[in-house]
């Protein structure tokens, strides 16, 4: 097996506000490989676009990333330069944002903005050349009329078209890694549909691996290779999407899966069970398992010791104390499986 | 587009007209002639000043003669100083106020933005801490303080410029500190803060994202949107200037539009009061009118709600 | 691993929840008191504001001179003064306009000595004293007729004994602490009632701006359609006009200058603002009304209002208060110091800057009170202001 293309080991990134430090990713670790798509899931406030934040060398003031190593086709990025960074991003890495009526500059045009980008890594392209490959990406992602289109301020397209217009940008240079974080969220529910059939497409058609961040379970089904389950700063939980979807094996993970809506979209919503509480206040992180306020099947230990990652299988982790040796036996969480640490 | 500015214009004549009209009937609905003094006129006098003046005409009638002198310029002749015109006092005051506010407003430009820029890329550091505490001084201090400290220490006690009068070049110094002071600090904390609020745009992040160079991100992406709202301050500022301060013109005795204005106000010159709110409004008017479409320039999104609304 | 087995025993509700630390949920006030408290620069405007609102209430009260009594005698002593000892125990002050003053040797003003003769070419005044038997010469021909080059400007002498060129020392003004003007008035005094002219009409201007910016906006929006367009035209055309010039000519127009033209003045031209922000309010307020019958079931209605609606709309209308009050104190000093402000014997700091201008070279301290006073309104209720935006902020409120 060849080397993965990003592998991220031991992450940690806090935010030094003046009322203290914010500990938004505390020690995260994933990797991967040349052509995957990877999703990470979890409630809003988990510590998700931190995490690409922290791959893309993005974390403003008063954030840093404290420790860890971001191996990305195996250098590591922590130890760049913001010059060096920004040779490799929106060239070697892409990333795409939440929001699609904000993330465009209202006052340039389509054109301006996607031309600016392709001729700053292709050094010496002429703009005409850089026109025509901006026109065949906004082709490629499905914009009416490219030509005529492509002169258009962000303000005189849809929420949707925007979005598309993102993608395009993103991959105009032809990026190993396309993050998309919450590309979704903000879109009306038959953009969504259609924004993730263009994803899913696009990962057929370019050659880019992907981290597609959502907090709604339901958005990445059958996209994902893998998936990573992220709370209150950690990953919860690793595994392949069938691992994740039909062999859940974290109390958290359990609860994203009850709190989405099941079956089709005109589903009946009283199934929707949210988790109770909210997320942990990430100044004054809980001295254990950050989800053993919320979670049904909390334990004495959970509440004095982080819980161990422990590996249940070639492709599926996860850091739980049911898992343990020790732990009472409840429902699917079967004991058993190497502890790592 | 070419519509919009078309119809923004319009809009500016008929402020202008409303300003005059109203300016018109303020001063006339004051109780009393302009030649009404402490020590009264003799009848007849008044008789002949009122005809000669043309005031025991019909208040319509008057009020047409003026708008008829207003679209040929006309503006009358002043009440106070006899045998001046209106028109002679404007000629005379404007371009001295004129030169000395377009001093100010360069020294506005050159060092207000400038400074807001560079305080909000080092915000928290020590020159952010410098330029934000000057330009909290500069908006909290009057203008004719800051005029008059400076003719005191600069001009009394150490002598070098002189106090008063536009004699030698060094002597605009001071009224363009003064004049500026205010506008200068204003326009450097709206820069900051207004760079501040753009740098926390997600569009910001995305042209980061997509490695563009600092250089870039900051020059091309950040500073235009931070300049939108301080545009829009100065037109009107500029207006402001260029017509003069009242105060800073009284204290370093400048003999321009400001100081005569003033001074009819305080003589009842009537046509020189409406002379000069008319001529004042006007410019400020245009300005407004000037940063309506430098703003559609810079903002596209300008013409399309408006065009729609 | 080593766990414990008793370890694993399951949590009680009680001891999962109590691990979080106590986040209280506080109300929009507390958290924004909070915010406020500490943003250090907003105490020190708030302690400002309270500070002057303190000396022009309460200040009057502790003095004994009012702002209109006036001794001719004592006109423009400055707030610090060079002594000179000229007999035993008995100081003297000399003002700028060769008037003499004995002076105790804490810095009270105890009486006018006048001049028994004046010899001008000389420059030698003479002041007598009679109850004391004094008689003492001024001698001030130094460094003004030639030969005569000194390290001072003058010398007193009494009763034909040894010239004293050496201040016996500075003292501060007990009488006057900020010094007196032209005719003898307290400048201390006269600037705390001039704040109360000044605060009066910035406070009252800016709560019948906020009136109108109030009625107006909330007509345009709740009536809509044409009438708003209508009204908001009206309020393009105001904003395109240069105001100070209204104000000015509603002060010509209305005559008499007193406290309320000023008042009226101000407070009729300057809504323009407040009334495009209510507007604005009150439109999203309609929105999030709609909005929210649709979604929030089972939340608590007022706790909806006070949570969201009543902090979205209350803050910006405090902050505009907070940044309007200023800049009407601002205007008015303007207005009053070319003149056209509040008549005699009022006087808001304006008019005593004013006042103070022609005799600036000699008398710079009847400048400076009035001008400080200014300046410390401007800059508490600008930090004060700054501070309230930060902690009234809603988009701000996670942070
Ligand atoms: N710029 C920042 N300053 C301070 N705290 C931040 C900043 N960005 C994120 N955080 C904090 O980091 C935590 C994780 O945020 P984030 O990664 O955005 O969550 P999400 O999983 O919803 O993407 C949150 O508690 C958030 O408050
Ligand atoms: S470690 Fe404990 S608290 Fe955390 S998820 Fe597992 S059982 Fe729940
Ligand atoms: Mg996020």
């Amino acid at each position: 097996m060849s080397k993965p293309l990003l592998e991220v080991k031991n992450v940690k990134t806090s935010f030094f506000s003046h009322l203290g430090e914010i500990q938004a990713v505390r020690g995260s670790s994933f990797m991967l490989n040349q052509g995957d798509v990877l999703g990470i899931v979890g409630e809003s406030g988990s510590g998700k676009s931190v995490t690409a934040l922290s791959v893309m060398g993005l974390i403003d003031e008063p954030g840093r990333i404290k420790e860890g190593e971001i191996l990305f086709d195996g250098e590591d990025l922590v130890k760049k330069s913001q010059s060096e960074l920004s040779e490799l991003r929106g060239n070697e890495i892409s990333m795409i944002f939440q929001d699609p009526m904000t993330s465009l500059n209202p006052v340039y045009s389509i054109e301006n903005q996607m031309v600016e980008v392709i001729r700053r890594h292709n050094k010496g392209m002429s703009k005409k050349l850089a026109v025509a490959r901006a026109v065949e990406m906004l082709t490629l992602v499905g914009i009416p009329e490219p030509e005529k289109r492509i002169k258009s301020y962000p303000h005189e397209f849809s929420g949707g078209m925007r979005q598309r217009v993102m993608i395009a940008t993103a991959l105009s240079c032809g990026p190993r890694l396309l993050i998309a974080d919450e590309p979704t969220t903000a879109l009306d529910v038959t953009i969504q549909a259609q924004i993730l059939d263009l994803m899913n497409d696009l990962k057929e058609r370019v050659n880019a691996s992907i981290i597609l961040i959502t907090h709604d379970l339901g958005v990445i089904a059958e996209i994902c290779d893998h998936i990573i389950v992220m709370y209150g700063g950690i990953i919860m939980e690793k595994g392949t999407e069938k691992d994740i979807f039909y062999n859940p094996k974290n109390p958290y993970t359990v609860g994203l899966h009850q709190s989405i809506p099941k079956g089709d979209i005109s589903g009946d919503k009283k199934r929707l069970v949210p988790i109770e509480g909210s997320p942990p206040d990430l100044m004054h992180p809980p001295k254990g398992c950050p989800f053993s306020p919320r979670c049904p099947h909390a334990m004495k230990v959970c509440l004095e010791k982080p819980a161990p990652m422990i590996r249940l299988n070639e492709t599926h982790t996860s850091a739980c104390w049911l898992l343990h040796e020790g732990a009472p036996v409840v429902g699917q969480y079967k004991k058993g499986g190497e502890i790592l640490e | 587009m070419r519509n919009y500015f078309l119809r923004r214009f319009i809009y500016s004549l008929f402020t202008i007209f409303l300003i005059a009209t109203v300016t018109f009937f303020m001063m006339h609905s004051i109780p009393g002639g302009p030649f009404t003094r402490e020590r009264p006129v003799p009848p007849e006098i008044m008789r002949a000043l009122n005809a000669k003046y043309h005031l025991d005409d019909p208040l319509i009638v008057q009020y047409f003669d003026y708008l008829k002198g207003l679209v040929t310029f006309d503006l009358g002749p002043s009440f106070s100083k006899i045998g001046v015109s209106v028109n002679k006092l404007i000629i005379t005051g404007f371009p001295i106020t004129a030169k000395v506010g377009l001093l100010a407003v360069i020294l506005i430009i050159v060092l207000g933005v400038p400074f807001g820029i560079i305080s909000a890329l080092r915000q928290n550091r020590p020159i952010d801490y410098i330029v934000t505490f000057g330009a909290t001084l500069g908006v909290t201090i009057p203008s004719f303080v800051m005029a008059t400290l400076y003719i005191f220490f600069i001009a009394g006690k150490l002598g070098l410029v002189p106090t008063f009068g536009l004699k030698t070049p060094g002597s605009y110094i001071g009224p363009m500190i003064a004049l500026s002071g205010y506008s200068l600090s204003f326009v450097a904390r709206l820069t900051r803060s207004s760079m501040l609020e753009v740098l926390r745009q997600d569009y910001i992040r995305t042209a980061r994202a997509n490695g563009l160079k600092e250089l870039a991100v900051i020059g091309k992406h950040a500073m235009k949107n931070a300049l939108i709202p301080v545009v829009t301050y100065l037109g009107p500022t500029i207006a402001a200037l260029m017509t003069g301060s009242f105060v800073v013109e009284r204290i370093f005795a400048i003999p321009g539009i400001g100081r005569y204005f003033v001074e009819s106000v305080t003589n009842r010159d009537y046509t020189v009061i409406i002379g000069v709110t008319v001529l004042y409004a006007a410019f400020y008017v245009f300005m407004v009118y000037l940063v309506d479409v430098l703003y559609a320039i810079i903002d596209p999104r300008i013409k399309f709600e408006k065009e729609a609304g | 691993m080593n766990v414990n087995a008793s370890q694993f025993e399951f949590a009680t509700k009680k001891e999962s929840q109590d691990q979080e630390i106590l986040r209280k949920s506080l109300t929009y006030w507390q958290d924004a008191w909070r915010r406020l408290k500490n943003h250090k620069l907003a105490m020190v405007g708030l302690i400002g504001v309270i500070l002057i609102l303190l000396f022009a209430l309460a200040g009057p009260l502790f003095s004994r001179f009012s702002y209109s009594d006036q001794i001719l005698d004592y006109s423009n002593v400055p707030p610090r003064m060079d002594i000179y000892e000229v007999a035993d125990d008995y100081y003297v002050f000399i003002t700028r306009d060769y008037k003499l003053l004995r002076i105790s040797e804490k810095g009270e003003i105890l009486a006018r000595i006048f001049d028994s003769d004046k010899d001008a070419i000389n420059k030698i005044y003479t002041y007598s004293d009679v109850d004391e038997g004094l008689d003492i010469a001024l001698d001030f021909s130094y460094n003004l007729l030639p030969g005569k080059e000194a390290d001072y400007d003058y010398t007193f002498a009494a009763n034909g004994g040894p010239e004293i060129s050496k201040p016996y020392k500075t003292v501060s003004n007990r009488t006057y602490p900020f010094g007196s003007d032209g005719v003898g008035r307290s400048i201390l005094v006269r600037v705390m009632y001039g704040a109360r002219i000044s605060l009066t009409v910035a406070f009252v201007a800016s709560i019948v701006n906020l009136l109108i910016g109030v009625v107006f906006g909330s007509i345009a929006a709740y009536e809509g359609g044409r009438t708003d367009i209508i009204m908001m035209r009206f309020v393009d055309i105001l904003n395109s006009i240069p105001l100070i010039i209204y104000v000015i000519l509603i002060m010509v127009l209305v005559g008499n200058r007193g406290l309320w033209t000023m008042i009226i003045a101000l407070g009729s031209v300057y809504w323009v603002t407040m009334a495009r922000l209510v507007r604005g309010q009150v439109l999203s307020l309609k929105e999030q009304e709609f909005v929210l019958a649709a979604r929030a079931l089972g939340v608590n209605r007022s706790h909806i209002i006070s949570r969201h609606l009543i902090p979205n709309a209350i803050g910006p209308i405090i902050i505009s208060m907070t940044m309007m009050i200023p800049s009407a104190v601002f205007t008015e000093a303007f207005i009053s110091f070319i003149g056209l402000g509040v008549s005699a014997p009022m006087a808001s700091w304006g008019t005593l800057a004013n006042d103070a201008l022609s005799g600036l070279m000699s008398y710079p301290y009847q400048l400076f009170s009035p001008s400080l006073a200014i300046a410390i309104t401007m800059l508490s209720f600008n930090f004060l202001g700054d501070g309230l935006r930060d902690a009234l902020d809603p988009r701000l409120r996670k942070g």
